[in-house]
C-alpha cells in the first residue's frame, strides 16, 4: 500500500543538504586574556558522500576540519617605565628674540608577538543512518541517528593533508610562479603528500569499511542517540482567528534508502 | 525506480493522504463543508454550518431557507480508481488530472401557508441529493526569477441524473463559469524558492498528478 505522504533526496541533492547543515557548524572565536590574545576559525571541507541501500547508510569520507589558530602578546612598556621629555632649553638672541629647543617627549613602545599557526587539518570518516521510532508514552515519533563506531575514524591531526596545506600555504603559490613547470611540480607535490602519506589511513578505512559492509555489522553495532522529535498530532494548517488549527495523526513514519540511491522519508496519516 | 528523476528532490501526495486531510479539515472546521440559513442551523463559528442568506425571489415577499450539505468528498488522482463510479460523460480521467467527487445534499424550506403576503408557517423540507463530479489538475505558471504561481484548472464538471438533460447542461455551465471565473483563480499562490539557514530548494517540475499521487520535483541550491 502507497504512503500518503513520500519525500525524496537524491545523492546530489542529499550532499547538498547534508553539506548545507555541517557547514553551518564553520565558525571563529577570539578573546583575550591580560595582555594575552588569542584567536580561532575553524571550516568545514567536505569529503565524499556516499548512500548506500544495504544498511541504509548515510557514508561521509574524509571530512575535514580546517583550524587556524594565532595568539599573541603585547605590553605597553609605558605601563612599567614613565615616559618622559627633554627639558627646553631657550637663549635670547639679540634683534631676534627668545628662542627655544622643541619639546621632546619619549612614549615607550607596545612590543609583543603574533604566532599564526599552520593550518590543521582534521579528518572525520563516518557511517551514520537514520532510526525512527515510536514514543507511545510522550506521544511523539523520535528520530535518531545510528553511528558506527567500527567505521568511525577521526583523526585530530591529520598529517597528510596538515602537511599538503602548509605546503599550499608557504610554497605552493610561489611553485606555481615559476615558468613551464611550476604548476605541474606544484600539483606534484600537493597530490603527494595528500594521498600517498594518507595510504595508509585510507588502505585502513577502506578495509573497515568492507568488513563492515560485508558483515552487516552498521545495524548490530551501531550507537544510537536522539536528533529529533514530532508530534504524533501534527499541525498543518495553523489557527487563524476563529478558525481552529487543523491537525493529523503521524501513524507511520518511515526512512530508508533506496537502491536507486535515494534518502526516501514516507509517511502515513489519519484523522486525530 | 528513480523517485526524483532528473532532479534533486521528491514529494508526493497520495490520493488517500488527500482525503485524510479533507475529513482532518472536516473534523477542525465543518462549517466548511455546511452552509444553511438559520432556520436550519446556520450560524457563526463555532456553529457547524456556516450561516447563509435565504433566496429571495421578485415580487415575492417570502424568501426560501436553504441547507447545502457536503457529507462527502473524495479525491481521485489518475489512473482512475476501480469502481470510482466516474459518470460515462466525463471519463476516462486523462493523464495529469484529478476527480473529485462531492455528495451534496440540498435542503430547502417550502412555505406551506402565507398569511398576509409575508407571515408564513408550516415550512415544509425538501430535501434532494446529487453527486457532482469535477475534474481538474493542478499547475505552475514561471512568474520571474525562481517565483512559479501554483493553481488549479477545471476541464469538466457533472452533476449526476438531473433530468431533462438541458437543465443539467444549465446548471454545469453555470457551475463551471463559477468555478473558472470565481473560484479557481482565487485559488493560486506564488511560491518562491524555500531557504532555510542551510540550503535552499526551487521548484523545478509539477506540481503534476501521477500515479494516484500529486507530486512536485525540486532542485536543492
Amino acid at each position: 500500500m502507497a504512503r500518503h505522504l513520500i519525500a525524496a533526496a537524491d545523492e546530489e541533492g542529499a550532499e547538498r543538504i547534508v553539506t548545507g547543515v555541517l557547514s553551518a557548524l564553520s565558525g571563529s572565536d577570539s578573546g583575550s586574556f591580560l595582555d594575552f590574545t588569542y584567536s580561532f576559525a575553524w571550516e568545514l571541507v567536505p569529503g565524499s558522500f556516499e548512500l548506500v541501500d544495504a544498511g541504509d547508510i548515510i557514508r561521509l569520507r574524509e571530512w575535514d576540519i580546517h583550524t587556524d589558530i594565532s595568539f599573541g602578546w603585547s605590553f605597553d612598556l609605558s605601563n612599567i617605565l614613565p615616559d618622559f621629555c627633554i627639558p627646553r632649553a631657550c637663549v635670547k638672541i639679540p634683534f631676534v628674540g627668545k628662542v627655544c629647543t622643541p619639546r621632546v617627549c619619549v612614549d615607550w613602545p607596545t612590543i609583543g608577538f603574533t604566532i599564526n599557526l599552520p593550518t590543521i587539518v582534521s579528518e572525520v570518516s563516518i557511517d551514520f543512518s537514520l532510526k525512527v521510532e515510536r514514543d507511545v508514552a510522550a506521544g511523539q515519533w523520535v528520530i535518531k541517528g545510528l553511528v558506527n563506531p567500527f567505521t568511525l575514524d577521526i583523526d585530530i591531526v591529520d598529517l597528510a593533508d596538515t602537511a599538503k596545506q602548509l605546503f599550499e600555504d608557504k610554497l605552493g603559490a610561489a611553485m606555481r610562479d615559476i615558468p613551464g613547470i611550476g604548476s605541474y611540480l606544484a600539483d606534484a607535490i600537493s597530490r603527494i603528500l595528500g594521498t600517498v602519506l594518507d595510504a595508509i589511513d585510507d588502505l585502513f578505512e577502506f578495509l573497515m569499511t568492507a568488513i563492515s559492509d560485508s558483515l552487516g555489522l552498521h545495524p548490530t553495532l551501531s550507537i544510537g542517540f536522539e536528533l529529533h522529535r514530532v508530534d504524533e498530532i501534527f499541525e498543518f494548517l495553523a489557527a487563524s482567528g476563529a478558525e481552529p488549527a487543523v491537525n493529523v495523526r503521524i501513524t507511520a513514519l518511515d526512512s530508508q534508502i533506496t537502491s536507486d540511491k535515494e534518502l526516501v522519508v514516507s509517511a502515513d496519516i489519519a484523522v486525530p | 525506480m528513480s523517485l526524483t528523476g532528473t532532479h534533486h528532490a521528491f514529494v508526493g501526495l497520495h490520493e488517500d493522504g488527500l482525503n485524510v486531510a479533507v475529513e482532518a479539515f472536516r473534523a477542525a472546521r465543518p462549517w466548511l463543508f455546511s452552509y444553511g440559513h438559520p432556520m436550519l442551523g446556520g450560524g457563526a463559528p463555532p456553529a457547524p454550518t456556516t450561516e447563509i442568506d435565504a433566496i429571495t425571489m421578485p415580487s415575492v415577499g417570502v424568501s426560501f431557507p436553504y441547507r447545502i450539505d457536503i457529507p462527502k468528498l473524495t479525491i481521485d488522482c489518475y489512473p482512475e480508481q476501480p469502481n470510482s463510479g466516474l459518470p460515462p460523460e466525463l471519463q476516462p480521467l486523462h493523464d495529469d488530472e484529478f476527480d473529485i467527487h462531492a455528495d451534496v445534499v440540498l435542503t430547502t424550506l417550502c412555505p406551506g401557508k402565507i398569511q398576509d403576503g409575508k407571515v408564513v408557517k408550516d415550512w415544509t423540507p425538501i430535501t434532494a441529493a446529487l453527486a457532482l463530479w469535477l475534474l481538474g489538475s493542478p499547475g505552475a505558471q514561471a512568474v520571474g526569477g525562481t517565483q512559479k504561481r501554483l493553481r488549479l484548472s477545471s476541464r469538466a464538471v457533472e452533476i449526476v441524473d438531473i433530468l431533462p438533460a438541458g437543465l443539467e447542461d444549465t446548471l454545469e455551465c453555470f457551475m463551471r463559469v463559477v468555478l473558472d471565473q470565481a473560484v479557481l483563480p482565487r485559488l493560486t499562490f506564488v511560491l518562491d524558492k524555500i531557504s532555510t539557514d542551510f540550503f535552499s530548494l526551487v521548484l523545478a517540475d509539477g506540481p503534476r498528478v501521477s500515479k494516484d499521487q500529486i507530486i512536485a520535483l525540486g532542485d536543492v541550491l
